[in-house]
């Protein structure tokens, strides 16, 4: 057996360390994390080369962005999508077409050739799925209309991508190009489409639910089955020639519609963080920065189109679409900036010989600056939409003013109580018969079950995720019935820093001075309490003086 | 990407086979990454022996980086001085015993050593698992087992630095460890200081935190790596300075996915590059497994015992203690890549470690540990008082209440005599003065030494509600009143059906509780 070369590791270590320091440095200046990834990548590849991509690297930041999609399509359930479907179609397809026609005339005008103008119109055209995602989640807006509109043109877009890359995968082989050969690809790609869909949808009914189900109170196997699922998904879509996102996606969507994907998905949520931040310094990696003097002009163009135009373009037809300012305006925002498949499409067209090297680094600069520059229109969006309304640029467009219907629900003034076990049940049917707003909170469906009208969540409180969801600000008392240490110190930790008062399960003396410390409201002690009512029963039976 | 799907299929198997069968993951894991190279030599398809290989690499580093931040030295507080003398026993005298049967078998003193390092590190991940289940974690053993568990870890690491330098001289070993206990004070001073402090004054989300223990992670695994050390010296150190109150609390949740994640992969793969044991090995492996269950379960017994745990929590110790780790598994890796045990003897400690995995659940049964309380000497002493006792109390059960009560029922002059199965339990209670028996409390000879029937009243803690039922039975009809301790709603029904009367801790508590809510939040609001 021969000693590893620790080259992943390595390289690991230094994507970590350096896009940790760059996170943190970001952070003192307000810069969202994506464009400190990239930088990141900038500095260890093009500027120091420190870390070269390899297979490893490769493979890592491909399982990014099909963990990402897979928990876009967990967030969905049949109905959403079947809402967004005409919004996609349309909205996708309008959007395509004037912006490769506009992204086109713009190269044209910049004297490059018709090829290299084909090229570029492309790669404006179509916007990074795994960026927007990415600053929604941190946002945490994924679940507002917009973000959903928007994930349904960055799919539409997908399908598009994916006839695109299959003509110039026709014409990168070599050989002459055959139409009818090309015509069949693209067939087996769209059959494969509707095969997989088929089979998602039938596996979403027929297969996933028992054994999921069987394996609820098992945390780790349901979470490995999930991931399990997703890839099995992804290397069925790879076999008819569509991408890793779209597999990822419809696996997601299977796993949707299970009871158990909330939990899923919070669990899943921390690996895909991991993944895509080594995906997006990737990209940095990947940059060509010794032709910048020579592009910059042509960059600043396409980037102020792709920054401005394509927007307004996305916040047109959607206007038109009578959605609201607001939604159409969030919408287009999220659209501006180039996708990663621009990078995909540019390499392409310079292995088929149709475009030059300078026409591939002026695409990966663009991409990188738009990437870089939507990141923080995204993260400030509410205050841009705000600027642009007072100074009254948006009533050109004459968009409905009145919000499109949210669904939303909001938890405030409630008593969260994690742990159902015989205590934390007992406090939940009691406190929901006094009337009150309950959320019961446990990892064990089953133990969820017969709760009456309290509201419950299966869910892990360590999360920071759960924590946000069950409004644990909001709340009036967080009630802890559960018997494991370390859980209740942390939630303990979590109220005093909210500023929420908390009652913990003190089931061992020795947790009493910590809780205290944690500065707990109450100690529920069943153990004395027990000893307390077994004096007061051996009294009324007379079997101890009063 | 399809090496990579087959990975998580087998792993997908395993779990599931695993949940089947109640038993431990990791064994399975390994047997399935095991069945994934036969089938694959079997079709004539290459194993993807670069992604094994990197799946080894981050799994390793994973595998240790959670092990320290897991090591929380708040565990031990209070319990430190028996901790260390068990954990201490149990390391030291498990690994002479491995050296010496490794030695008696044939091999040499090198590959003892590894043997016996090997046998001497029990799985903190099957152990804590068994415990959760269980919910036995935060019991008096369950705290011995975990505080037992991080001084094993800290040994073992020191270990695999001093057998891995060993070759260089005994100079070098000790400059290797010199250098780890350097490395460790730089973890001691970021535990004690600015991990705390960084807590709680900079506020992080997420993902600042996940890339800010990461970044550590690699940090400490450089600097190991830099002072010629392995780099899971390093993970292992970075994760316990992240182990401080509440840093461990915020990361576990996030680290808790990446570690499920890369954990499966690991074992697989390192399942796929098992080789197949030769048949004398096999025969090996089963007498170091006997060696190492029957030295363990003796030796922790005996020395828990004396420091003053119950002879259940005891024995229970030294059954759920008794199987190898995935720290084994480590040391034998690395002893492997640098050659100084052989690819076979790797095999065997493997085998030895899913065999024992496996055996866990198995042996640490409540039958087991009642089969060997029987085999301690018993106390009679306690029963001298007995035979004249009526209008009495009988406490089934001492329990943790069992103090309280036996005061509370001294202050009303009602004389009590205590039943219980446990010997250090009942050596304490002869010492106090308190007539006991050393008896199952289920048992109606011990019933009718107690003089149960002609109790004023019986109160019963035992722990097995089937236990408390038997009892319930035999006292039908008998002028005692029964109270039976219940905190589960089965437990209240079985109780009351069988004429006893159920101290409802739950409900009881709940009570309190809501009245305590009447004041202080209906109030206010």
């Amino acid at each position: 057996m021969e000693a590893p070369d620790l080259q992943l590791l390595l390289h690991l270590g230094l994507i970590i360390i350096t896009a940790a320091a760059f996170a943190l440095l970001g952070k003192l200046i307000r810069m969202p994390s994506i464009v400190g990834y990239i930088l990141a990548g900038m500095v260890l590849g093009p500027w120091l080369n420190l870390v070269q991509l390899d297979q490893s690297l490769a493979l890592i930041s491909e399982l990014g962005i099909a963990l990402l999609l897979f928990l876009v399509g967990i967030e969905l359930s049949l109905q959403k999508i079947k809402d967004l479907g005409r919004v996609a179609f349309v909205l996708g397809g309008l959007q395509v077409l004037l912006t490769a026609a506009g992204g086109f005339a713009v190269a044209l005008l910049m004297d490059f050739s018709i090829a290299e103008a084909i090229f570029l119109g492309a790669t404006v055209t179509f916007s990074s799925t795994v960026v927007v995602i990415k600053l929604l989640d941190q946002k945490g807006a994924t679940n507002r209309l917009y973000a959903r509109i928007a994930i349904a043109l960055f799919l539409a877009q997908d399908i598009v991508v994916i006839v695109g890359l299959t003509i110039l995968s026709g014409l990168g082989s070599g050989e002459p190009i055959a139409l009818t050969q090309m015509a069949k690809n693209l067939s087996f790609a769209f059959a494969g489409m509707a095969i997989l869909l088929t089979v998602v949808l039938a596996a979403a009914r027929y297969l996933l639910p028992k054994p999921f189900a069987w394996a609820s109170r098992s945390p780790d196997t349901v979470f490995i089955w999930a991931l399990c699922w997703c890839f099995l998904i992804v290397l069925l879509a790879h076999q008819f020639h569509l991408s890793v996102e779209i597999g990822a996606f419809l696996a997601g969507i299977a796993v949707a519609q299970l009871p158990i994907h909330e939990d899923l998905h919070r669990r899943l949520h921390p690996l895909m963080t991991f993944f895509i931040a080594i995906f997006l310094v990737t990209l940095g990696i990947k940059m060509e920065l010794s032709e910048f003097a020579v592009i910059w002009p042509a960059a600043l163009g396409l980037s102020l189109f792709v920054l401005i135009v394509k927007p307004l373009i996305i916040f047109n037809i959607l206007a038109r679409m009578r959605f609201s300012e607001y939604t159409a305006f969030q919408t287009a925002i999220a659209g501006g900036q180039v996708s990663e498949f621009a990078f995909i499409l540019l390499a392409l067209g310079a292995t088929t010989g149709l475009i030059g090297s300078t026409t591939v680094a002026l695409g990966g600069l663009v991409g990188i600056v738009t990437i870089a520059v939507s990141s923080y229109l995204i993260i400030y969006s509410e205050s841009v939409y705000r600027g642009l309304k007072k100074i009254g640029c948006l009533n050109l467009f004459r968009a409905k003013q009145e919000s499109d219907p949210e669904a939303s629900s909001e938890l405030k003034d409630h008593i969260i109580v994690v742990g159902m076990n015989a205590l934390g049940r007992e406090i939940v049917q009691q406190l929901a018969l006094r009337g009150e707003q309950v959320l019961a909170i446990d990892t064990d469906p089953k133990k969820l079950e017969g709760l009456g009208s309290a509201e419950t969540l299966i869910g892990n409180v360590e999360y920071q995720s759960v924590v946000e969801e069950i409004g644990l600000r909001q709340a009036k008392l967080v009630v802890s019935a559960l018997q494991i240490e370390d859980t209740n110190h942390l939630l303990a930790y979590r109220c005093r820093s909210a500023g929420v008062r908390c009652a913990i399960h003190a089931f061992d003396l020795s947790m009493v001075d910590d809780l205290l410390e944690l500065d707990t409201a109450y100690l529920l002690m069943p153990a004395v309490d027990g000893v307390v009512l077994q004096r007061e029963i051996l009294q009324a039976k007379g079997a101890l003086p009063k | 990407m399809t090496g990579f799907a087959i990975l998580l299929l087998a792993a997908a198997i395993a779990f599931g086979v695993s949940k089947l069968l109640h038993l431990p993951p990791i064994p399975i894991l390994l047997l399935s990454g095991v069945a994934l190279r036969a089938l694959a030599e079997a079709l004539g398809v290459e194993v993807p022996e670069a992604l094994v290989s990197e799946m080894i690499e981050i799994g390793l580093a994973v595998l240790v980086f959670t092990a320290g931040v897991d090591l929380s030295p708040r565990r031990m507080l209070g319990r430190t001085k028996p901790i260390l003398i068990v954990a201490i026993s149990q390391f030291f005298g498990l690994g002479i015993a491995g050296v010496a049967t490794a030695l008696w078998l044939g091999y040499d003193f090198i590959t003892a050593l590894y043997l016996g390092c090997a046998l001497s590190a029990s799985s903190t991940l099957v152990v804590v698992r068994h415990l959760q289940k269980r919910r036995q974690m935060f019991e008096p053993f369950g705290r011995l087992v975990l505080g037992v568990l991080l001084v094993q870890d800290v040994f073992i690491i020191l270990l695999m630095v001093a057998l891995l330098k060993l070759p260089s001289g005994a100079l070098s070993s000790i400059n290797g460890v010199a250098n780890a206990i350097a490395l460790g004070f730089l973890a001691i001073a970021l535990h004690k200081w600015v991990i705390p402090t960084v807590a709680k004054k900079i506020k992080l989300d997420d993902e600042e935190l996940m890339l800010g223990a990461l970044g550590l992670l690699f940090a400490f695994s450089g600097m190991a790596y830099l002072l010629e050390l392995p780099f899971l010296v390093g993970s292992f150190l970075a994760g316990f300075a992240l182990s401080a109150f509440p840093m461990n609390g915020l990361v576990r949740g996030m680290l808790g996915s990446l570690s499920g994640f890369f954990l499966a992969l690991f074992f697989i793969s390192i399942g796929a590059i098992l080789t197949l044991p030769t048949t004398e090995m096999l025969g090996h492996s089963v007498i170091f497994t006997l060696v190492l269950i029957l030295v363990t379960v003796i030796l922790v017994s005996i020395v828990a015992e004396a420091v003053g745990y119950s002879t259940r929590a005891s024995v229970e110790t030294g059954l759920i203690l008794s199987q190898t780790s995935e720290f084994s598994l480590l040391l034998a890796l690395t002893g492997v890549l640098s050659g100084q045990i052989s690819a076979e003897l790797f095999s065997m400690i493997a085998l030895i470690t899913v065999s024992t995995m496996t055996l866990t659940p198995f042996i640490s049964r409540e039958k087991v540990t009642w089969a060997l309380m029987k085999l301690h000497p018993r106390y009679r002493r306690g029963e001298t008082e007995c035979g004249t006792m009526s209008q009495h109390a009988v406490l089934l059960g001492y329990g943790r209440a069992g103090a309280k009560t036996v005061q509370s029922l001294k202050e009303q002059n009602i004389p009590a005599v205590v039943v219980d199965e446990d010997a250090a339990v009942i050596r304490k209670l002869i010492k106090e003065g308190t007539p006991c028996i050393q008896a199952d409390g289920s048992n109606t000879h011990a019933l009718e030494l107690a003089h149960a029937r002609e109790a004023r009243v019986v109160i019963c803690s035992m722990r097995r509600s089937r236990d408390a039922k038997i009892a319930l039975d035999s006292l039908r009809g008998s002028q005692a009143i029964v109270l039976v301790r219940t905190f589960e709603a089965d437990e209240i029904a079985m109780v009351e059906a069988a004429g006893g009367i159920a101290i409802k801790a739950a409900h009881a508590s709940s009570k309190t509780f809501l009245e305590w809510i009447d004041l202080n939040l209906t109030r206010k609001a």
